[in-house]
């Protein structure tokens, strides 16, 4: 297992590098200066951008620039962002700590709903209950998830008034206080609720047809034929197998979040990084959306290199080639 | 147990009938799939025969007429610039399938040609495809999609078709390259390969006929996915310019939380739109899979 994670990390050097290249070219051809974000564009003078591109060594050939740029990310160094007037990093930093308490609760509810809805399904197949969950599943499955967002916060902020519409965090709390934490779990519920609640279709679907496959096999009719309660055989022996692929499912998800994030930060106005991306191409503050993309395209490709990692413990028949 | 014999049934039949026709039966008899292709069809028509259906005109902007409620001259209302959400919605649809089905032909072209000489060829042409394959894999799509969006913005419609076919096409790709991968050990490939058959003769007249359903399958997958995200892009203002009527733009109103809560009428009918439309196409997918399953119960 360790000579296998060792190379495929290895193997993941070579694709940092290109992935790296394609989001430089993306900055070259973005308006502006993307790279630095230290050319203010509000001021259109030629002989000021001028001036400036000479300064900032933007008229050097590309491999210089691509050197500078990578050497720079490697210090840490994304440039300034020219709206915030702080390094990208900071902007960052301030906006990640909220991204990743509504991607972990959206995992949460992912897995919670999944877990109970596949495991009814799977126990008690082409039943009223069976058929009603697969319905809403067929429905999650349909639903845009910026149409979902907007119907959510039509029916439980506006109708019922359960959670606040927009926003990270209610106003004048400060930092760190009970109130705070209260108010911005408060805040991410339902966009995580959206968030989550799309993704379980597939993972239950998935369950229910495992358990419904595993419930024919023979260590299920060994089992039953010794005696063992039907419920001690689904949630035991059924489940320990059924489980499993879910599992694996973890690495994709982190990819499909990220996407989903994007979207749904935005509908909500929830300051995390999907929005920062957003607001970021809207305020022609292209240092940060360079930034953002390399970190998400990163992002991604550790999410899978974390599936195939976890498919590998999962299953041993992959790690030998 | 009800499984095996049917197997039997249609293994009885088979014998008689071409899979192509026990598949077009099997489908035909699946409601679900027939009432969905039956909504598509009269959405597309629809679409196409807007002009003749409403008589106002989708670029109206009328000042005085903002954010009418349904009922009397409007019947779905009208939106934040006076435009007529009915108009808004048959011309929209216009659009969004446009795109859709534009994307779902370039996507499954080019996935169809680098999965089948991957397939095909293997060894060494195999792994370069694929590797690149994995690479736009490696991507978040629909990051990537918003960036080149963003740098395309003026180019109109055809830049946003081609960004989204360039970036969308990895797993046609894939699943054709397996597809294809599996097929050609079969004995009669190797008769078409020693009778002289040119490779490409043998992928388009051996190869393909008998991948086809798979790609059928992943078209219709695409179709949903592809208006999606025209309508997603459109909706964060990075799709189709904000003049031209699009499901996404209509819902883009949403944006801001007063019309959310007050002017329900300017983005329900496009959401409802969307996602039946989705929806439909999704039940026809399930029903060609279906039918050309020859396992299924049905």
């Amino acid at each position: 297992m360790l000579i296998y994670t060792i190379r495929r990390v290895f193997i993941m050097i070579p694709i940092l590098i290109m992935i790296s290249v394609v989001v430089f070219s993306l900055a070259l051809a973005m308006p502006g200066d993307a790279l630095s974000g230290q050319i203010d564009p509000a001021i259109s003078s030629p002989e000021y951008i001028e001036e400036k591109r000479e300064e900032l060594g933007l008229n050097d050939p590309v491999h210089v620039q691509y050197a500078r740029w990578a050497t720079g990310i490697l210090q840490w160094d994304f440039g300034r962002s020219f709206i915030h007037r702080m390094d990208v990093t900071e902007v960052i930093g301030e906006r990640l700590p909220n991204t990743i308490l509504l991607s972990v609760m959206s995992l949460m509810i992912t897995y919670v709903l999944a877990f109970f809805m596949g495991r009814f399904s799977g126990r008690n197949p082409y039943t009223v209950g069976d058929y009603s969950i697969q319905g809403i599943n067929y429905l999650m499955l349909a639903i845009p998830s910026f149409v979902a967002a907007i119907f959510a916060i039509f029916i439980f902020s506006f109708q019922l008034g359960w959670f606040p519409a927009t926003g990270s965090v209610g106003s004048g709390l400060t930092p760190g206080t009970w109130d705070y934490w209260m108010s911005k779990i408060h805040h991410t519920a339902l966009p995580a609720l959206v968030l989550g609640g799309l993704t379980t279709a597939s993972y239950t679907q998935f369950l229910r047809n495992d358990i419904i496959e595993n419930s024919q096999k023979d260590y299920v009719r060994t089992a039953r034929a010794k005696g063992t309660p039907e419920g001690r055989i689904y949630n035991k022996h059924i489940l320990r197998n059924s489980v499993i692929p879910i599992i694996t499912l973890f690495g994709f998800d982190i990819a499909s979040i990220i996407g989903g994030a994007v979207i749904i930060e935005t509908v909500f106005s929830f300051r995390g990084i999907g929005e920062l991306l957003i607001s970021s191409i809207d305020r022609r503050d292209y240092s940060v959306v360079t930034a953002i993309t390399l970190m998400l395209s990163v992002a991604t490709l550790v999410g899978n290199l974390l599936a195939d990692l976890i498919y590998g413990v999962v299953d041993p028949r992959i790690r030998v080639e | 147990m009800a499984l095996k014999q049917n197997e039997q049934e249609l293994k009885k039949s088979a014998k008689k009938q071409s899979p192509w026709s026990i598949a077009r039966r099997k489908l035909f008899q699946n409601k679900l799939a027939m009432l969905s292709l039956g909504f598509l069809v009269l959405v597309t028509v629809l679409a196409y025969l807007a002009p003749f259906i409403t008589s106002f005109d989708p670029r109206d902007v009328v000042p005085t007429n903002r954010y009418t409620p349904p009922g009397g001259e409007h019947i779905l209302g009208t939106d934040g610039a006076g435009r007529d959400i009915m108009t808004l919605l048959l011309y929209g649809a216009r659009t969004s399938l446009t795109i859709g089905f534009v994307c779902m032909f370039i996507i499954v072209i080019i996935g169809m040609t680098v999965g089948s000489i991957a397939g095909y060829y293997g060894g060494w042409v195999d792994a370069v495809l694929m590797r690149f394959t994995d690479f736009i894999m490696n991507f978040p799509f629909l990051v990537f999609v918003i960036v080149l969006a963003s740098i395309f913005r003026d180019a109109g419609i055809w830049a946003l078709i081609a960004v989204l076919s360039l970036l969308g096409w990895t797993g046609a790709a894939r699943v054709v390259r397996s597809k294809i991968m599996s097929e050609k050990e079969n004995e009669y490939v190797m008769a078409a390969i020693s009778i002289g058959g040119t490779p490409f003769k043998v992928i388009r007249k051996h190869l393909l006929p008998n991948v086809m359903t798979t790609i059928i399958v992943q078209a219709t997958l695409l179709l949903a996915v592809m208006i999606v995200a025209e309508t997603a892009l459109s909706f964060l203002g990075f799709g189709v310019p904000s003049g031209t009527p699009s499901w996404g733009n209509m819902i883009q109103e949403a944006r801001q939380p007063h019309v959310i809560r007050n002017f329900w009428w300017v983005w329900m009918p496009a959401a409802f739109a969307i996602t039946f439309t989705i929806l439909a196409i999704n039940f026809i997918g399930e029903g060609i899979k279906d039918a050309f399953n020859p396992r299924s119960l049905k």
